[in-house]
């Protein structure tokens, strides 16, 4: 479903998938297979700004309306709240505890149902989430709407008429690719820098519309979505491993090379 | 080259300082407060963290190392600052405490606090300029007449234009009276300046496109002394009415001062009307009427309290960072051997397992945590002015006399703690702490400013024993006694903090001897045995009001600890508070306890040596 068949000299309505993550940055502890929840923060994927700005970035160019969507707790509000903050026009919210648990396919299944609700152009999301890294919920999306994906974005070149513009990172080097209208694209994080919330923009947040929904607003079934939904099941949770201590070369250049290559391959080993 | 970012901010703390202890949420829950909330006040304080991390913290070093020029052209400040200038404006950081009919937020001053703290912890040298531009602002907007307000104010709230606040001259310091720079009416009711001034923060720069600077100057004719001076608005580059800059103003910037620290802030001496060019306009607007000129001090000060507060806040800033990057190092420097463990698997421990490193860090956690808690403390009462002005005028003038109180406390207590503890920094990291890979050295370099401008630290403890002890018949002072010996009273009844009531008492009763014995020295006139423990006083009063604070803090954590999982990380940090409310008590209060015996004592010796007997062969 699409706002106009050719929008050019029109509006762009973008629509936005952010998450309230934990704060990876901060010491991530595990205890018993999971995660330990005392002392966490949790803040906006990092890969979801990169996506929030790049379509702040398409509306000042095309004017429209910018949408983003989470699902999640409670707490999850920040997340939406920092995105309104930094420029987004509205937010939409699914908090429905029966959502808990819900691996990529479920939250696809919500979005599927939550960004049908209103015509839009375009969906933009992180290439993956910080907490996961699963990197699932944005194709599996696109396949349910049936529309194209460009994953890992690294920069949106041009927007024409009904079609768009698209560079990512291949195996083989970069790929220019151009899709129509309506479409999804993942956002590498190399593909802008995000801006700060201003502190305007954070005063002003509070006019912006902020749509709080349940499953049942959306005519979904609990049981295909959440922990009951779910297809995968994460059995239990590991902490990293401890790195070994590395070792620090010192000297010219040429020395070091030297040095490295002979540990590389008398102790190492490397080549063969 | 991408440089190491040291910025360090611990959100946590500012939280409690700002939520459970000193109740943001009561004062946002009043006009002209209510309408933020306190989601907002939480996200304006993580992403004003995030500004101060992302943009400012990195230009730490290099900011320091590339330092102020002077060219033909003008002042060259680093290069990295311009884009974090304009940052900083865009992001709209500097009207988050101006008032909504200044174009501004309209927040509590007390949330002001801690955005000031992080951007001086990321960069002292950068957040001078922001903040007298701040300063210039205030006084245009409150002060200034309707044209000067629309000329220079919203200019100056854009960042497209920098303040300066010019007292200083080479015979003038101190004492700001001797001041020779001369303001003669012309015919259209502005004035012709001339005369030179030294030390301008910002005084030339080449970021904004004009600077406003806010002088003192003597009217031809005027009274001898400060009361004799007046206040002047003078543009760098000429404004013409429709606010488009005209030619310049014969303002000349003849050397940037090289010092010890705070490099990427410039330091100028200023030449006004060498060429006989130099035009400047009387705040508030008037002509030569010695009514309207006069009040040049009082009207300086509007901008000199708000300033001594903003000092405070830079120097707790820094040490906060300081700590925080010592704490850090000393979790990950490995040395010696532990006193009863022994060397352990790595062949030694961190050093924060050392009891003298911990010590030092509890030192620099009480310090930093009981000069913030004597800031927000300060800064509260500042707001609840503001919501009181509506409904208790008369409450509102007690206040305020009560606030000012503080001022000179707060900015020498709170500067000369942030000093020793930047000191300590460098002295947990050891040798790294004096050399340049580590942010400790630029810290303590940077905070020495603190306790030297805005009037040094003595001229504080002067207008405390000089001016406010006496102020209300002494009523202040006594306020103030009588609201820490009555929590010192509360506390008693509680079980566990019998050692600190008691050291609270015991410096209270000090504190009342003190002042008893200032009044017979007064009626003895002995005005001397005043002057000469003025800055003792003050430390005195300092470590008594931190104490008290810190310890109704302790009080806090108490309360929310019972409801928690004793290892959780809260319960840790609730611990941590009890910690440095106990520390203070037990180790920096009695300074204050030994300090009233010597005060009272009233020891002559330093005014009775001889002046060669301090020697160097008189
Ligand atoms: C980096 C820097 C930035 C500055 N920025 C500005 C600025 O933006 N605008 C501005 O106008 N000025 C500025 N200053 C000037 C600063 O405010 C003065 O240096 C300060 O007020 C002290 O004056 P002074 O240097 O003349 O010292 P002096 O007044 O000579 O003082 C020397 C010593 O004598 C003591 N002393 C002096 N008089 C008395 C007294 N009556 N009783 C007891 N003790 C006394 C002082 O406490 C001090 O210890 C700046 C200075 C520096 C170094």
């Amino acid at each position: 479903m699409r706002h106009r068949a050719d929008f050019s000299g029109g509006e762009l309505n973008v629509i936005v998938l952010i998450k309230h993550v934990i704060d990876v940055e901060l010491n991530v502890r595990v205890r018993d297979g999971s995660v330990v929840q005392d002392g966490m923060t949790y803040v906006l994927s990092k890969w979801d700004e990169n996506a929030i700005e790049a379509a702040l970035v398409l509306k000042d160019a095309h004017d429209g309306e910018v949408t983003a969507v989470t699902i999640g707790p409670e707490r999850s509000g920040e997340s939406l709240r920092k995105a309104l903050a930094m420029g987004v026009d509205k937010g939409v919210h699914i908090n429905d505890p029966a959502t808990e648990g819900s691996d990529s396919m479920g939250y696809a299944r919500i979005l599927a149902k939550t960004v049908t609700r209103q015509p839009y152009d375009l969906i933009l999301a992180g290439r993956q989430s910080q907490d996961t890294d699963q990197g699932g919920t944005g194709p599996m999306l696109a396949e349910l709407l049936n529309i194209p994906l460009v994953g890992n974005v690294v920069e949106i070149a041009a927007v024409d008429g009904t079609k768009l513009t698209a560079h990512r990172n291949g195996d083989a080097g970069k790929e220019v690719v151009e899709v129509t209208l309506p479409a999804l694209l993942t956002a590498n994080d190399s593909l802008n820098e995000p801006r700060l919330a201003s502190l305007r923009g954070i005063m002003a947040a509070k006019n912006k519309p902020m749509e709080i929904l349940t499953l049942a607003d959306l005519e979904i079934d609990p049981a295909t979505v959440g922990a009951a939904g779910a297809g995968t099941e994460v059995v239990e949770m590991q902490p990293p491993r401890a790195r070994a201590a590395g070792q620090k070369f010192e000297g010219a250049p040429e020395e070091i090379t030297k040095e490295v290559m002979g540990l590389l391959v008398n102790e190492a080993k490397i080549f063969g | 080259m991408s440089e190491t970012n040291f910025y360090k901010c611990d959100l946590r703390e500012l939280e409690f300082a700002l939520f459970e202890q000193f109740r943001l949420g009561e004062l946002l829950a009043s006009p002209p407060f209510d309408h933020i909330s306190e989601d907002e006040a939480r996200m304006i304080l993580k992403e004003a963290n995030r500004f101060a991390g992302d943009i400012l913290g990195p230009t730490l070093a290099p900011a320091d190392r590339e330092g102020c020029r002077l060219t033909p052209e003008g002042v060259k400040v680093p290069k990295i600052l311009h884009n974090v200038w304009h940052k900083y404006y865009e992001q709209g950081w500097n009207t988050l405490a101006m008032p909504e009919t200044w174009g501004g937020q309209g927040a509590p001053r007390l949330l002001a606090v801690p955005v000031s703290e992080m951007m001086s912890a990321a960069n002292l040298a950068f957040h001078t300029y922001p903040q007298l531009t701040l300063g210039v602002s205030a006084v245009i907007h409150g002060l200034g007449s309707p044209e000067q307000k629309a000329l220079f104010g919203k200019k100056l709230d854009t960042g497209e234009w920098s303040g300066t606040m010019v007292l200083t001259e080479p015979q003038a310091g101190s004492d700001v009276g001797l001041s020779t720079t001369k303001a003669i009416p012309n015919s259209d009711g502005s004035y012709q300046i001339t005369g030179n001034k030294i030390f301008i923060s910002g005084g030339d720069n080449d970021f904004a496109e004009n600077i406003v600077h806010l002088a003192l100057a003597r009217i031809e004719g005027a009274a001898r002394g400060s009361r004799g001076l007046s206040l002047f608005l003078i543009p760098k580059i000429k404004v013409n009415p429709d606010g488009s800059l005209g030619e310049a103003n014969d303002v000349v910037c003849t050397r940037v001062e090289e010092k010890m620290g705070i490099h990427g802030s410039a330091t100028c001496a200023l030449s006004f009307g060498e060429n006989g060019g130099c035009v400047g306009y009387l705040i508030g607007g008037g002509s030569s009427k010695e009514g309207d000129a006069s009040g040049g001090m009082q009207k300086m000060f509007l901008m000199m309290n708000e300033a001594r507060v903003s000092v405070a806040t830079q120097a707790l800033g820094v040490a906060s960072t300081a700590y925080l990057n010592a704490l850090e190092y000393s979790r990950t420097r490995l040395q010696g051997a532990h006193h009863q463990k022994g060397r352990g698997e790595a062949g030694a421990v961190a050093i924060i397992e050392h009891p003298d490193v911990r010590r030092m860090l509890m030192e620099m956690k009480c310090r930093v945590e009981g000069c913030r808690a004597l800031l927000y403390y300060i800064r509260r009462m500042d707001d609840r002015i503001s919501i009181l002005r509506a409904s208790d005028p008369q409450g509102v003038g007690e206040l305020h006399d009560y606030f000012s109180l503080f001022i000179p406390l707060l900015k020498a207590h709170v500067t000369d703690m942030g000093v020793e503890v930047a000191s300590l920094a460098v002295q947990v990291f050891g040798g790294a702490g004096y050399t340049a890979d580590f942010p400790a050295e630029q810290y303590l370099r940077d905070s020495r400013i603190l306790p030297i401008y805005e009037g040094t630290n003595g001229i504080q403890a002067l207008d405390l024993v000089g001016r406010k002890l006496g102020q209300n018949g002494g009523a202040l002072i006594q306020r103030f006694s009588r609201e820490v010996g009555d929590f010192a009273a509360t506390l008693k009844s509680r079980p566990g903090y019998e050692i600190e009531s008691g050291k609270l008492e015991v410096a209270v009763a000090g504190f009342n001897k003190v002042l008893a014995q200032y009044l017979q020295f007064a009626a003895g006139d002995k005005l001397e045995l005043i002057l000469v423990t003025g800055a003792p006083f003050l430390e005195m009063m300092g470590h008594t009001m931190c104490a008290y604070l810190l310890l109704e803090g302790a009080l806090i954590a108490e309360a929310a600890l019972a409801e928690l999982e004793p290892e959780s990380s809260e319960a840790q940090f609730y611990r941590g508070k009890i910690a440095s409310a106990r520390y203070y008590t037990r180790n920096l209060l009695p300074l204050a306890i030994a300090l009233a015996d010597t005060i009272a004592a009233g020891d002559a010796t330093a005014l009775e040596i001889p002046d060669g007997g301090f020697s160097l062969a008189y």
